[in-house]
């Protein structure tokens, strides 16, 4: 399997954590009957349970959906972090290379764990939970402890260090939580699953670019109505994880997140 | 009375001492925080991002420095309050020094977590919008607490000594004088003023012990209530405040030094308080090799070599990236200092700044060395992240350390480091931890000089019922009986003169005694029958003489010359067979007594009045008074009834 420069370039940045990568797939528990029944059912249909499904067997690293990230959400410069070209990964792909010679691409977006310790940890509040179970940040209230960095096992928050550039198209846009623009300087910034999309019945930028590539790798969906979409088609979640199998990334935290990972089917698993 | 005004004098010398070398000092530490403000400024305008701090290592040298200074700022409590409670008087002339090393250091840490925001424009929503739930708003509550406590702590035993300075300093500025004369709130110096401090004094020391322990407490917890690969410990409470009583305790060493030797402190700051510091020093710091034993050996003996997160972060500290700092911390911050302050040949002053200056070092990189690795072990697969400290960092670190130094060499140069009341005025001597901690027990069972010195909490005459505590570890009939008055007034320890009877005059005691009362009719020069008292039914009867030339036998009474105790005691003819330790036997009119020399003043500034005990017809006497027993004795001979 040939792999581009850009995807040589994930695979040797992330040599020295590979072993981790490979034993945290190994360490993949599936979820139970009892969780993948409390994932999907709601006590109130109309409230959205926002949920997210990650087919790891079709993605090949192209990093489309960063790249949609970054344009759809104005991301700030990373100054030094790890980081997309330049600019904070909110949803970013690891990969690695398994014992079999396969490589392996895991894209990671905010996990947005229903017991998130980023908001436990806030000491003013900022990171709060909406009401349709994604975790916010108001950085008109942030002050910038970076505590909340620390806290997270997913390492899916960022900074920003200095002043962001703000076009002036940006500064018209009215700051809201649910589309945190125009950005700021000396506060977190994380993903939002493109709030302002979805509670238009939009899907997040990523999993629309994602589809446009063919990859099909990301879908997105509501769990209490047991449908999730990648833009195009429309699936059964229940069914999905039926067939597949599904995964959280560190269960054993207890963190709940909401985002579920299919293995690679064949892989190393 | 002479030797102590020559202390207060050479105590309060540098206060109004200033030198060229002084001036010099206060503007180099000016400079440097200077320099660090400027340097702050610069963050501040341009964005935290001019630090070397970055999205995965988001704490750095900021917070190692700020759980430092909080680390230092244990030493007050443990140096004050601890060993206060622990009736360790050898501490008396540097527990203030260790309070202001407190000060001083809060004031250096409560900077850091502020300078640290990405906004700090915003610090106010932390108290407008404190949310119960996060570990940094029990930061802000511990250490706010704990700032106002010690200091509280360090003001009250310096209202007698601010008082001085307001009657003594009298050429100093006018603002200066102002200055004390506010501060020092009109004390006088009286006993019931004195009562009134030491209840407070005594108050604060039991308060300020659980809120320093909390606070380090809550430090760690920032740390180790977030789900992170070496932060997830359990011991890192106690862990944390180990090391915090360790770094305070190398720094009080270092300050010590720094004092006696620019304040010519030689006499108060000896070289036994150097050996004990060291000695606890070299006891924390086997503590902390112990916990860090613990913290590392336990998980590395079943994690290493395995592919986990664990397992790396503790492969990159052993022998991974990290292992210069961790082994010098290990070495040459735990394992040489122990070393230097256990072998005898190093126990020198020299030998001991070397150990206190590495420990200092050590524990700073401890910290760093707990803050930067977990922070930088990737928590998803990918790059280790880095960090190295920016001009900045080491600019404000700098101004911080310098800070620490200006308000302590400022605090020196307006108050006296060493307590003045506490360490040469015997008429003010306090004995605050048996105050607090009675040991009724063990006064029944011996009578060595140390537990005899905590008796002398139920007293305002305070010798006078320290001889009847004596009088109580010898004839037994008495133990029960002073018990007995014990409990019936330990509710109100600080009027046991209660204990002695009412005041009678002296044509009165003859009939309300119920044996022949004896009065001496030789007596030294001077001497005048102050008071007289009959308690226990008639059975006790005290004579109290003032005399101007004899040191007073009581902490409390300047004027008492010394006591004299009669006690019916119909069971006991002659003396006991046993002899309490420090007493010899004597012969008083051939009547068989015990005798004890006064102890003079010992190393601590305490000192216990001689003492005469003999039994004659059924009654049971005790002279007490800071007199060679030669003289005691005479006045004993002398003893006719009224």
């Amino acid at each position: 399997m040939g792999f581009s420069r850009r995807q040589f370039l994930t695979i040797a940045a992330s040599a020295a954590g590979g072993a981790a990568f490979v034993s945290m797939l190994e360490n993949l528990r599936p979820l139970t009957a009892a969780e993948t029944a409390q994932l999907t059912s709601a006590q109130d249909p109309s409230v959205k349970k926002w949920i997210w499904v990650i087919d790891l067997g079709k993605c090949d690293g192209c990093k489309k959906c960063t790249e949609a990230c970054t344009v759809e959400m104005r991301v700030p410069p990373a100054w030094g972090q790890p980081e997309y070209e330049g600019y904070q990964p909110w949803i970013q792909v690891f990969g690695t290379v398994g014992s079999d010679q396969r490589a392996f691409f895991m894209p990671v977006p905010c996990q947005n764990c229903q017991n998130a310790p980023c908001v436990k940890v806030c000491p003013v509040g900022a990171n709060y939970y909406s009401e349709d179970g994604i975790v916010l940040v108001d950085q008109l209230r942030c002050v910038g402890t970076r505590i909340c960095i620390g806290a997270c096992p997913y390492e899916r928050r960022f900074f920003n260090w200095f002043d962001p550039p703000v076009s002036e198209e940006e500064k018209s846009i009215p700051y809201s939580p649910d589309y945190n623009i125009p950005h700021r300087r000396g506060v977190v910034e994380k993903c939002i699953w493109c709030r302002h999309r979805v509670v238009v019945g939009k899907v997040p930028a990523c999993v629309e670019a994602c589809a446009k590539a063919g990859m099909k790798v990301l879908w997105f969906g509501d769990a209490a109505q047991d449908a999730v979409s990648d833009g195009e088609e429309v699936v059964s979640l229940s069914q999905m994880i039926k067939d597949r199998g599904a995964y959280r990334l560190k269960e054993d935290l207890g963190t709940d997140p909401r985002v579920l990972y299919l293995p690679p089917q064949g892989g190393s698993t | 009375m002479q030797q102590a005004k020559d202390n207060t004098d050479q105590l309060l010398d540098p206060l109004v001492r200033r030198s060229n070398g002084y001036y010099l000092l206060v503007c180099g530490l000016l400079a440097i925080c200077g320099w660090g403000a400027y340097a702050y400024a610069v963050q501040v305008t341009s964005g935290i991002g001019v630090l070397g701090v970055r999205s995965e290592v988001m704490w750095g040298v900021y917070i190692t420095n700020f759980v430092f200074f909080i680390g230092i700022s244990h030493v007050g409590a443990l140096m004050s309050a601890i060993l206060r409670l622990t009736s360790a008087d050898w501490r008396k002339p540097i527990t203030r020094l260790a309070e202001v090393v407190t000060f001083a250091s809060l004031l250096a840490a409560i900077t850091w977590p502020i300078a640290h925001l990405g906004r700090p424009d915003r610090w106010f929503n932390l108290l407008t919008y404190p949310k119960l739930q996060s570990p940094l708003v029990w930061d802000l509550l511990c250490i706010g607490t704990y700032m106002i406590g010690s200091t509280i702590f360090l003001y009250l035993p310096l209202i007698p000594d601010i008082a001085k300075c307001r009657d003594r300093l009298t050429n100093v500025s006018k603002f200066r004088r102002w200055f004390y004369s506010v501060l020092s709130l009109g004390w006088t110096g009286s006993e019931y003023e004195m009562k009134l401090l030491e209840k407070a004094i005594g108050i604060m020391t039991i308060l300020i012990i659980p809120i320093a322990i909390s606070v380090h407490t809550v430090v760690s917890w920032d740390f180790a209530m977030q789900l992170r690969t070496g932060w997830d410990s359990t011991i890192f409470g106690p862990y944390f405040v180990a090391g915090a009583l360790l770094s305070g305790v190398a720094t009080v060493l270092l300050v010590m030094a720094a004092l006696t030797k620019f304040y010519h402190l030689d006499a108060f700051i000896t070289r036994k308080h150097f050996d004990y510091i060291a000695t606890l020093l070299l006891a924390l710091d086997i503590v902390l090799i112990y916990f860090t034993i613990n913290e590392y050996m336990v998980p590395g003996y079943k994690i290493l070599g395995q592919t986990t997160m664990e397992a790396q972060w503790l492969a990159s500290l052993l022998w991974g990236i990290y292992w210069p700092r961790f082994w010098f911390q290990i070495i040459a911050g735990l394992i040489l200092p122990a070393i230097i302050l256990a072998v005898p040949r190093t126990r020198t002053i020299t030998g001991y700044l070397v150990a206190s200056l590495l420990v200092d070092i050590g524990m700073w990189l401890e910290r760093f060395n707990i803050v930067v690795p977990s922070l930088a072990l990737p928590q998803l697969p990918y790059a280790w992240g880095q960090y190295t400290p920016t001009w900045v960092e080491f600019s404000t670190t700098a101004a911080s350390f310098a800070g620490f130094a200006l308000v302590y060499l400022l605090f020196t140069r307006t108050f006296p480091i060493i307590s003045i009341w506490e360490t040469t005025d015997q008429s003010t001597h306090t004995k605050l931890s048996a105050k607090i901690f009675p040991k009724p027990t063990r006064t029944l069972i011996g009578a060595s000089d140390s537990v005899f010195a905590s008796r002398r909490r139920f007293l305002s005459y305070g010798a006078m019922m320290a001889g009847g505590f004596a009088l109580g570890s010898i004839s037994p009939n008495i133990a029960k009986a002073v018990v007995r008055g014990v409990e019936k007034n330990s509710s109100d320890l600080t009027v046991p003169i209660s204990n002695l009877g009412e005041t009678v005059s002296i044509n009165e005691v003859m009939s309300m005694a119920q044996f022949q009362v004896e009065q001496p009719t030789r007596m030294p020069g001077g001497s005048r029958l102050d008071d007289v008292r009959v308690g226990n039914n008639g059975e006790l009867v005290t004579l109290l003489y003032v005399n101007p030339n004899v040191p007073s036998i009581s902490m409390y009474a300047p004027a008492v010359g010394f006591a004299i105790l009669e006690m019916a005691d119909p069971n006991l003819e002659t003396s006991p067979t046993y002899l309490p330790i420090g007493f010899t036997r004597v012969k008083v009119n051939l009547n068989t007594g015990l005798a004890r020399e006064p102890s003079g003043v010992e190393f601590d500034n305490r000192s216990e009045p001689g003492q005469l005990q003999w039994w004659q017809g059924g009654v049971h006497f005790v002279i007490l008074a800071n007199l060679p027993i030669e003289q005691i004795r005479q006045i004993a001979e002398s003893m006719e009834p009224i």
